[in-house]
C-alpha cells in the first residue's frame, strides 16, 4: 500500500491537462466577446494601488440618509418561516474568533446643516477601509475624525495607517503630516485580537444575546438571516448568513438630538481570510507630506506605547488592563509626581507588599474600579476593590499590577455599553482629592490566554524580560476568591 | 506574488480591465479545466463546462465582487456547472433509455485538452470515486480549497467534508496500488 500523501502528490502534481492552442485561443475569442457584450458603457481606467485608491475619493455629499435608509428598508425581505439556522448571531464570537485575515470596506456617515439651505441636511459620507493580518499582526486602516476649534472652525482628518509588528506609521492626510512610532508586540497582538470586535462595532458576546431575527435577504445568492439590536440610542442591524455564519453587512444607526435614526456607519464588504495584497502594509507614504519623525528615530511610547497622561499634579501611565473569567481585573499603571525630579527612585514603595495586601502608595493610586452604565437598561454600577499582585521594573519606572476584585458576590452581565472608571487617591505633598480616573480598557482574556497576554505584558515590562514567577493563572483566580470573600457581606 | 496579482486582478476586472480577464482566464484555464476533467472525465463535457464557467465571469464585469478567493470561486462554477451537466444528463438518459453522449463529438487534434499517460490513469481512477469525495479530493488537491470553503459548497459539515477526502484517498491508495511511484 502506498501512503496518503504519495497519492496527494500525485494528485496534486502528476494530474494536470493541459488546453491545446486553438481550444485556448477558441475560448478565450469567446470569452472577451462576452465581456465586450456586456459592457454598458466605456471600461474604467484601473488607477493606482488599492492603498492610496480610497485616498483620492472625493467625499462624497448625499442630499438625504433618509432615501438610502427607505432603499435598505425596502430591500429587505421579511420571513415568516421558523426554520432553525446553522449559525445564529451567537456564533459570532466563535467564528471571529477563528479569524486569520479581515477585509472590511464601511463607510462613516456624518451630517450638517448648510447654514444657506437651513431646510436641507447634507450627509458626509467617508469611505473607510480595514485590512486585518492576525498571524502577521499587521494591520492597515483609513478612517477619519471630526474637529472644532473655538473659533468656530470645523473639520475632517482623513487618517491612514500601517501597524506592524514592530513599527506603525500613521499618515494624516488633512493636515499632510506622517509620523512613526515603535510598537509593543504584545500590544500589537492584543489590538488585532480586539480589532475584529471594535472594527465590527463590538458586537460583544455579552451584547450579542439582545440581537433578536427580523428578517432575511438574499445578497449575490447568498442568503442572509438579519439580526438587529435596539438600544436606547443606537440600533444595530448584522447580516449573517446561516449556512456559513458569514457576515454580509452590518449597519450602525444613531439617535441625534432629535430622536431620529440616522445611519452612523455601514460596512458592506465584510471579507474575512482573503488573501491579503503585500502592498497593502507597505510603508509608503507620500514623499511632499511633512515628516515628524523617521522609522529610525521612532520610539514606544511609554507603558507599552500607552503614554502619559495628567491628573492634577500627578503623572500617570496606565500600561494595560485585562478582564479575567471571573470578572476581576488587572491593571498595570506608574505615576509620579509632576514637582519631583522624575527619575526619583521608588524602590522603597514596593518593599514589603504582598499578593493581595495594601497597594504601594504611588504619588497616584488606583485603589479601585468602577462600571458607569452608559444607558438606563444596564446592570447596576458595579465597584471593584483593588489588591497588590505584583510589580514590575522597566528602564527606570515601576509598574503595579494590581488586581480588582468585584464587590458584589456575582456581578450580573452588562445588558449594554458601560465603561469601566478607575477611582484615584494622591499621595502628594499637596492635599488633592480623590477623583475617578479615565476609563480603563476591559481586554477580557480567557483562562488559556493568561499566560500569553498577561505574563507577557509583564515580561514586556521587566527589564530582565520575565514575568514574576507568583503571577499565574491558578494563583490570581485563588487570590481574587480570597479577595472577594473577605470585601462581600 | 500570486496572492497580490489575484487581488489585483479581482480590482482591475471589477473596474473593467480586459488584460486583467485575460490573465484571469491564462492563470485558471488549465486547473479549471483539470478540475472538470477530474470530475466528468469526459474531455469534450469538460471543455464545455470551462468554457461556460469563464463566459460567464466576464459577462459580470463591472458589477463582480467577489468574497473569497478567485481560484475558489472559480472553482465553485466549474462544480456548479459540472452538477447541472450530471443532472441534463441523468434526465436525458431517463428520457430516452440510453447513455448520453458527450456534448461535441468530433474535435480538431489540436482542439483538445492534452494530458499524458499517468494524468489519464490518475484521472481514471478519480473518476471511479463517488461524487461527494470526487469533488473534495480535487477541489482539496487541485484548487486548494479550504474544508471549510468545500463543506460550505458540499453544505454539509467540516468534518463530512474531511471523512471524504480521507475515504477518498483511501481508495485512491487502493486503485493506485503500484502506480503512484512511477
Amino acid at each position: 500500500m502506498k501512503p496518503k500523501k504519495k497519492v496527494e502528490k500525485a494528485i496534486r502534481n502528476k494530474l494536470w491537462f493541459t488546453a491545446g492552442s486553438t481550444l485556448r485561443d477558441r475560448l478565450l475569442t469567446d470569452v472577451m466577446n462576452a465581456r465586450e457584450e456586456s459592457m454598458p458603457i466605456r471600461p474604467v481606467p484601473c488607477g493606482p494601488g488599492i492603498g492610496r485608491r480610497l485616498m483620492k475619493t472625493r467625499i462624497a455629499k448625499v442630499a438625504s440618509v433618509a432615501a438610502v435608509i427607505a432603499v435598505a428598508a425596502l430591500a429587505l425581505t421579511f420571513w415568516s418561516r421558523s426554520s432553525a439556522p446553522a449559525y445564529a448571531i451567537t456564533d459570532l464570537p466563535m467564528l471571529l474568533g477563528e479569524i486569520q485575515t479581515l477585509h472590511v470596506q464601511s463607510t462613516v456617515w456624518l451630517y450638517e446643516t448648510d447654514s444657506n439651505q437651513p431646510e436641507f441636511e447634507q450627509a458626509i459620507v467617508i469611505p473607510c477601509e480595514l485590512w486585518l493580518d492576525v498571524p502577521g499582526l499587521r494591520e492597515y486602516f483609513t478612517s477619519s475624525s471630526s474637529w472644532s476649534r473655538p473659533d468656530g472652525t470645523r473639520g475632517i482628518s482623513r487618517i491612514e495607517g500601517v501597524h506592524t509588528a514592530t513599527y506603525a506609521m500613521d499618515i494624516d492626510h488633512t493636515r499632510r503630516l506622517v509620523w512613526f512610532n515603535k510598537t509593543s508586540p504584545i500590544m500589537r497582538r492584543l489590538t488585532i485580537r480586539n480589532q475584529i470586535e471594535d472594527r465590527l462595532h463590538r458586537i460583544t458576546e455579552e451584547q450579542l444575546e439582545h440581537f433578536v431575527r427580523v428578517g432575511q435577504e438574499t445578497i449575490e445568492g447568498v442568503l442572509f438571516d438579519i439580526w438587529e439590536r435596539i438600544d436606547a440610542r443606537k440600533k444595530t442591524r448584522c447580516w449573517m448568513a446561516p449556512a456559513t455564519g458569514e457576515l454580509g453587512r452590518i449597519y450602525i444607526w444613531a439617535k441625534d438630538h432629535e430622536d431620529r435614526w440616522r445611519l452612523s456607519w455601514c460596512a458592506e464588504a465584510i471579507e474575512r481570510d482573503v488573501e491579503v495584497p503585500e502592498e497593502v502594509f507597505a510603508f509608503d507614504p507620500p514623499p511632499d507630506y511633512e515628516y515628524q519623525n523617521t522609522l529610525e528615530t521612532a520610539t514606544l511610547g511609554e507603558g507599552l506605547g500607552r503614554g502619559w497622561y495628567f491628573m492634577g499634579r500627578a503623572r500617570v501611565c496606565v500600561a494595560v488592563s485585562f478582564t479575567l473569567a471571573d470578572g476581576s481585573m488587572i491593571v498595570a499603571w506608574h505615576s509620579d509626581d509632576l514637582e519631583q525630579d522624575r527619575y526619583v527612585d521608588q524602590a522603597h514603595l514596593f518593599q514589603d507588599l504582598t499578593p493581595g495586601g495594601e497597594l504601594p502608595k504611588l504619588p497616584m493610586v488606583v485603589y479601585g474600579l468602577k462600571t458607569i452604565p452608559l444607558e438606563p437598561y444596564s446592570r447596576p454600577e458595579v465597584v471593584y476593590t483593588g489588591r497588590h499582585l505584583a510589580y514590575t521594573k522597566s528602564d527606570r519606572w515601576y509598574y503595579e499590577w494590581a488586581l480588582f476584585v468585584p464587590t458584589q458576590p456575582s456581578p450580573p452581565a452588562a445588558a449594554g455599553p458601560e465603561v469601566v472608571r478607575m477611582l484615584c487617591r494622591f499621595n502628594l505633598p499637596v492635599e488633592q482629592e480623590s477623583a475617578v480616573g479615565n476609563p480603563v480598557h476591559e481586554n477580557p482574556i480567557a483562562p488559556d490566554e493568561f499566560d500569553l497576554f498577561v505574563r507577557g505584558a509583564m515580561a514586556e515590562l521587566s527589564d530582565d524580560g520575565v514575568a514574576p514567577g507568583h503571577v499565574t493563572y491558578e494563583n490570581v483566580m485563588a487570590l481574587a476568591r480570597q479577595i472577594r470573600e473577605s470585601t462581600t457581606p | 506574488m500570486a496572492i497580490a496579482e489575484d487581488e489585483l486582478l479581482k480590482w482591475k476586472f471589477r473596474r473593467g480591465s480586459p488584460e486583467a480577464l485575460a490573465r484571469i482566464y491564462e492563470k485558471y484555464l488549465d486547473s479549471m479545466l483539470t478540475l472538470a476533467m477530474g470530475l466528468l472525465n469526459n474531455r469534450a463535457a469538460a471543455e464545455d463546462v470551462v468554457h461556460d464557467v469563464f463566459v460567464s465571469f466576464a459577462r459580470l464585469g463591472p458589477g463582480f465582487r467577489l468574497r473569497g478567493r478567485l481560484s475558489g470561486y472559480l472553482a465553485t462554477s466549474v462544480v456548479n456547472r459540472v452538477r447541472d451537466y450530471r443532472r441534463r444528463s441523468r434526465r436525458q438518459v431517463q428520457a430516452s433509455g440510453r447513455e448520453s453522449r458527450p456534448a461535441r463529438e468530433s474535435v480538431e487534434p489540436d482542439d483538445v485538452a492534452s494530458f499524458t499517460e499517468q494524468a489519464a490513469q490518475l484521472n481514471e481512477a478519480v473518476a471511479r470515486l463517488p461524487d461527494e469525495q470526487r469533488e473534495v479530493v480535487l477541489l482539496r488537491l487541485k484548487t486548494d480549497m479550504r474544508f471549510r470553503d468545500i463543506a460550505k459548497l458540499q453544505q454539509v459539515s467540516i468534518n463530512t467534508v474531511q471523512g471524504r477526502y480521507r475515504y477518498g484517498l483511501d481508495r485512491l491508495r487502493s486503485m493506485l496500488n503500484g502506480e503512484v511511484e512511477k
